[in-house]
């Protein structure tokens, strides 16, 4: 299945999780997820199923005023 | 070695925010240092209250520029004040913030909601019901607004305990352009 994350399309086998697609991007901590525009804790990765057309932002700590 | 206090820090005359009390009143921002060495520096210099921070997609280039900045906020050991910079909605904002909380473990969010992408003037007639509503979910919102008197009036009826108007459009560097109006904002609320 298709799925976005970061603005970046990628393909996923259907019933993927989040720590599916952290893994398929490399992703480092610290981060923090949201799937669509809603937050999703960090205790969910595992267990959080994608769908089509998702939308994951994948965040880090940066430099800021 | 380790460099003295400023003058500015007096715990006689504490900010005290949200039941936390701070010796500075000094909060300083993180970005467009010219090293990361001369923003250590700068925080170790200041003693800040907080100093404020961000988030950014990983992958980006901004985001790979900071590789090393979480490292150094855990070495410097100062409260950190994340923002929602680049939101433009509240839903927006609130994921947002809810990620800084996870990111950071920090309750504390500078509360910005763009308006304009031009001037970064906040979006003021949504500003009051995102801030009640972080309120709500128990952050410690500190927003960022214009000097308008009834705007900032209203963050405070919502339980915003300090409120952050702009001086002038961010990266602007006029200084203070509107000054009556901040001495009103000072005798007002």
């Amino acid at each position: 299945m298709r799925v976005i994350v970061n603005h970046i399309e990628y393909e996923l086998p259907s019933q993927s999780m989040i720590s599916d697609a952290l893994t398929l991007i490399n992703a480092k901590p610290p981060f923090a997820v949201a799937v669509n525009l809603n937050f999703v804790p960090k205790t969910q990765y595992e267990q959080f199923s994608l769908n089509e057309n998702d939308r994951i932002e994948v965040i880090a700590p940066v430099t800021g005023g | 070695m380790t460099a003295p206090l400023p003058n500015h820090l007096n715990s006689a005359d504490a900010l005290v925010l949200y039941g936390e009390s701070f010796p500075s009143r000094l909060l300083l921002g993180t970005s467009r240092y010219p090293s990361p060495q001369i923003l250590e520096n700068a925080v170790e210099t200041a003693h800040p209250a907080m100093i404020t921070v961000s988030l950014r997609r990983q992958g980006t280039s901004t985001a790979e520029a900071h590789s090393g900045f979480w490292d150094l906020l855990k070495k410097m050991a100062v409260p950190v004040l994340p923002n929602t910079a680049g939101c433009h909605s509240p839903q927006e904002v609130i994921t947002t913030a809810q990620m800084a909380r996870e990111v950071f473990e920090s309750d504390w969010i500078k509360l910005e909601l763009i308006g304009d992408d031009y001037t970064l003037q906040p979006d003021t007639l949504r500003l009051v019901q995102t801030a009640e509503t972080l309120i709500k979910e128990g952050f410690k919102v500190l927003p960022y607004c214009t000097e308008d008197l009834i705007l900032c009036q209203r963050l405070v009826d919502v339980g915003c305990q300090a409120i952050m108007p702009w001086a002038a459009p961010i990266g602007t560097g006029q200084g203070p352009l509107n000054p009556y109006a901040m001495k009103l904002l000072r005798d007002r609320i």
